[in-house]
C-alpha cells in the first residue's frame, strides 16, 4: 500500500492543485491559457521522500514553486501539517512557510556571490531565529557546515572558490539549518559528477534520518530517484498519471507513459546500450495550450482506443496494482 | 588485419595538442588544463567525462576561444588540418561560427530574455548564412520540432521564461544545429531532459553524424548518454587526461583507479535504496596542486612513486591511453 502509513495528519497534503499561465499573443489577441499543473493531489508523511518524474515541461518545477510558495496556485489547496498555506499574503506566508526550504539545480546561481559561505548559511537564522545571539547563530552555521563536510577553513571562502559539489552542499546546509520540515529539491544533483552526486545523495539521506525532514525530489535521473524516494509521482502534461511506492512504480510500471520512460532510461554500459532499441515515443506531442480530450497521453499511446478520447481516466488503484494509475487499460 | 598499402590516416575534424590553460589570480597563475591531447575523427562522437571542476568546460571554451582575458592558453588546435590557434581573434570567431557550434553548460541563462526564442534561432542563420528572415523563421520552427518541442509554430513566439528548463535546453540544441556544423561541442546538453526526450535527442545527434558526418565533442556527467552515443572517451581528473580509449573498452575494463571509482559511484535502477559509494577524500583544489599523481591521496592502489612522480600517459592498445604507474601495460599491437 502506498497510502502513508501514519493515520495522523500528513506533513504535506496537496488537493486538486492547478496552475494556469496566461500567455500573451500580441496586442490585439486574447492571451491563451496554459494549464501547467492540473488537478494534482498527493500526500507525503514526515521523514519521507516523494520523487517527481515526468516529461520536460510537464509541470514539475511549477508544482515545486507552488509548494515553496514562490508561485501562486490558480486553484486547489496546499496543506502543511494540516494548515492551509495556499496563496497566503506575503507576511503570513513567510511565517507559515518558514519550515519549507528549496534546493535548486544550479548551486552557484542560488548562492549570493558577494557573501562568504558562513554568512550564506547563517542567513536563514538571521531571519527566523532572532531569539539566538549573533554569536550563537554563527556557531550553528559552522556546525551545520561541518555536518555537510565543509570545514572551518572553507567557511570563509566566497562561492566561486568552491567546486560545484561543494556549492551544492552549502545550498543544502542553508536549507537545513533552520528548523526545517520540508525541503523541495528541484534537480539538485543534475550538475554534479556521479561521485559527488553519490556524496550529496548519501548526505541528504543521512540528514533525513537524523532530522526527520521530508523531501520532494524532482529529477530526470530515474536511478537517482529510485535511490532516494519512498513514493514516486509520474507526471504527464500537468497531471499525475501514476503514483505509488518507488519500487512498484519503477520496477513494474503500469501506465504506458511510465513504461516508456523507464524503457528509455539509458543503461550505463556501452556494449549493452548500443545494441538496445529503446521505445521512442511516437505520435503527436500535444500542445499544453490545447491538451487532448480524455486521456492526455492518448496521442502518443500505443494502446489508445476510442474510449480514451472521450473519458478522462481517473488516478486510482486498478486490478490489483499496488500503485494508483490513470489509465483505462491497466 | 593486414593491408597491402598503408593509407595515410584521414585528417581528424579536430586535433587538440598539449592544451594548457591557466588563470591569473592574486596568488599567481593557477593551472586548470594541463597538457590534454586528443583527436576527433569525422563523424565521431568523442566524450569527456570526469570530476566536477577538473577543467572540462575550460578546455571546451579554450577550443572555442571564449575564455576571459585573464586566461592563458597554449597548445595546438587544428580544425580539419587548419591551424586555428594562431589566427586573429576575429578570423577565429568567424571560422568557428561557420564550422563549429557550441552549446554551453550554462544553457539555462544562455538565452536572451528579451527576444523570442524563435527569433534567436533564426538570427543565427540570418547573421552567418544571410538567410532571409522569413525563411530563417520557418527553419526555426522545423528545428524546434526536430528537438521534440510541441506546437513549435506557437513556441517560436514565446520568450525564454515561458519555456521550462528542458525546453530551453532544447532551444539551444536547435540553435546549435541551425548551421549544420562540422563539429558540435556540447557541454552538458541533456542534464535538464527526461529519459524519453533525451533518447530522442541522442537519436537525433546520432542520425546527424551518420547522415552528414557531423563530429561531436560531448562533455557530460551522464554515463548513460556516453554509453549510448560515444565512440571514444576521455576521463579528466585535475586538469589532465587520466584515461582515453574506446567507450566500450573503458567501461568494460577501466584501467585508471579514478575511472574505476567513478564508475562504481553510479546509482543503479535495479538496486534502489542502496547506499551509494563515493570516492573518499575531497577533490583537488587547482590553486594548491598535489605533488606526484594528482589522484594519489584518494587512490586505493597508491604506491610510494605516486607521491613523487606524475605518471605519463602510456599507450596500452587500440589507442587506449592511461596515466597511472600501475596500469597493466600490455604490448601495443603493431
Ligand atoms: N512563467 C511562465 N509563463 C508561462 N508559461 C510558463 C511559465 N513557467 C512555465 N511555463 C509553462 O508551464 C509548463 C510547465 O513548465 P515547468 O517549468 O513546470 O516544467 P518542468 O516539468 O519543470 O519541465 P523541465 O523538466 O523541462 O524543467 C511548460 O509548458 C512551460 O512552458
Ligand atoms: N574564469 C575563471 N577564473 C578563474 N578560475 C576559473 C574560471 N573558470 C573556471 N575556473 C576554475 O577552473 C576549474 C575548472 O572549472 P571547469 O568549469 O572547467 O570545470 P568542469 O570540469 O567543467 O566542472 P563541472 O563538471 O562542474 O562543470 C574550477 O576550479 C574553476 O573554479
Ligand atoms: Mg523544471
Ligand atoms: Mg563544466
Amino acid at each position: 500500500m502506498h497510502e502513508p502509513s501514519g493515520n495522523g495528519i500528513p506533513l504535506l497534503e496537496i488537493r486538486d492543485l492547478s496552475k494556469t499561465y496566461f500567455i500573451g499573443q500580441g496586442l490585439f489577441r486574447e492571451p491563451v491559457e496554459l494549464n501547467a499543473v492540473s488537478g494534482v493531489s498527493l500526500r507525503l508523511d514526515k521523514g519521507q521522500t516523494l520523487g517527481i518524474v515526468g516529461e520536460s515541461g510537464c509541470g514539475k518545477s511549477t508544482l515545486s514553486r507552488m509548494l515553496a510558495g514562490t508561485t501562486g496556485a490558480t486553484s486547489g489547496r496546499i496543506l502543511l501539517e494540516g494548515q492551509d498555506v495556499t496563496n497566503l499574503p506575503e507576511r503570513q506566508r513567510n511565517k507559515a512557510l518558514q519550515h519549507v526550504q528549496m534546493v535548486f539545480q544550479s548551486p552557484y546561481s542560488s548562492l549570493n556571490p558577494r557573501m562568504r559561505i558562513a554568512d550564506i548559511v547563517r542567513e536563514p537564522l538571521d531571519v527566523h531565529r532572532r531569539d539566538l545571539s549573533a554569536k550563537q547563530r554563527g556557531e550553528r552555521a559552522l556546525e551545520m557546515l561541518e555536518r555537510v563536510g565543509i570545514g572551518k577553513e572553507m567557511a570563509q571562502r566566497m562561492p566561486h572558490q568552491l567546486s560545484g559539489g561543494q556549492q551544492q552542499r552549502v545550498g543544502i546546509a542553508r536549507a537545513l539549518i533552520s528548523d526545517v520540515r520540508l525541503v523541495i529539491c528541484d534537480e539538485p544533483v543534475s550538475a554534479l559528477d556521479v561521485s559527488v552526486q553519490a556524496q550529496v545523495i548519501n548526505l541528504l539521506r543521512e540528514l533525513q534520518t537524523s532530522l526527520q525532514v521530508s523531501y520532494v525530489f524532482v529529477s530526470h535521473d530515474l536511478a537517482v530517484v529510485a535511490n532516494i524516494s519512498d513514493l514516486i509521482a509520474v507526471m504527464y502534461l500537468g497531471k499525475v498519471v501514476e503514483y505509488g511506492r518507488a519500487q512498484d512504480v519503477l520496477q513494474s510500471p503500469r501506465h504506458p507513459y511510465t513504461q516508456a520512460l523507464v524503457d528509455s532510461a539509458n543503461v550505463p554500459d556501452p556494449a549493452l546500450e548500443k545494441s538496445r532499441t529503446p521505445r521512442i515515443l511516437k505520435g503527436e506531442i500535444p500542445k499544453p495550450t490545447d491538451p487532448p480530450s480524455g486521456c492526455r497521453f492518448r496521442t502518443r499511446c500505443w494502446m489508445a482506443q476510442e474510449r480514451c478520447a472521450i473519458e478522462q481516466p481517473e488516478l486510482k488503484q486498478r486490478d490489483g496494482s499496488p500503485q494508483s494509475v490513470a489509465c483505462h487499460f491497466v | 588485419m593486414t593491408v597491402g598499402v598503408t593509407l595515410p590516416p584521414p585528417t581528424p575534424t579536430l586535433r587538440v595538442e598539449d592544451l594548457n590553460v591557466s588563470f591569473r589570480s592574486r596568488a599567481g597563475h593557477v593551472d586548470i588544463v594541463r597538457g590534454v591531447s586528443f583527436d576527433i575523427a569525422k563523424g565521431e562522437v568523442f566524450a569527456i567525462i570526469g570530476e566536477s571542476g577538473s577543467g572540462k568546460s575550460t578546455a571546451a571554451q579554450a577550443i572555442m576561444g571564449l575564455l576571459p582575458d585573464h586566461a592563458r592558453v597554449s597548445g595546438g588546435l587544428l580544425l580539419g588540418g587548419e591551424d586555428i590557434a594562431h589566427i586573429s581573434a576575429r578570423a577565429r570567431r568567424r571560422l568557428l561560427g561557420q564550422r563549429i557550434s557550441f552549446i554551453s553548460q550554462d544553457a539555462l541563462s544562455a538565452l536572451n530574455p528579451c527576444t523570442t526564442v524563435g527569433y534567436q534561432i533564426a538570427e543565427v542563420m540570418m547573421v552567418h548564412r544571410g538567410t532571409p528572415r522569413r525563411q530563417a523563421m520557418e527553419r526555426a520552427v522545423e528545428l524546434l520540432a526536430l528537438t521534440g518541442i510541441s506546437a513549435p509554430e506557437e513556441r517560436v513566439n514565446h520568450y525564454p521564461h515561458q519555456f521550462s528548463g528542458g525546453m530551453r535546453q532544447r532551444a539551444l540544441i536547435a540553435m546549435a544545429l541551425a548551421l549544420e556544423p562540422e563539429l558540435l561541442i556540447a557541454d552538458e546538453p541533456t542534464t535538464a531532459l527526461d529519459a524519453t526526450i533525451k533518447a530522442q535527442i541522442l537519436e537525433l545527434l546520432s542520425s546527424l553524424r551518420a547522415r552528414f558526418g557531423m563530429s561531436v565533442l560531448l562533455i557530460t556527467h551522464d554515463m548513460g548518454a556516453v554509453a549510448r552515443l560515444a565512440d571514444r572517451l576521455l576521463v579528466m581528473y585535475a586538469g589532465k587526461a587520466a584515461e582515453v580509449g574506446q567507450a566500450t573498452d573503458v567501461f568494460a575494463a577501466p584501467q585508471h583507479p579514478y575511472t574505476r571509482a567513478l564508475l562504481r559511484s553510479m546509482p543503479r535502477l535495479d538496486r534502489p535504496g542502496e547506499a551509494l559509494v563515493s570516492i573518499p577524500g575531497s577533490p583537488p583544489v587547482p590553486s594548491n596542486p598535489v605533488a606526484g599523481c594528482a589522484f594519489h591521496p584518494r587512490c586505493e592502489q597508491m604506491g610510494e612513486v605516486c607521491m613523487r612522480i606524475a605518471p605519463e600517459e602510456a599507450l596500452l592498445r587500440d589507442g587506449h591511453r592511461v596515466a597511472c604507474h600501475f596500469a597493466s601495460r600490455e604490448p601495443t599491437d603493431a
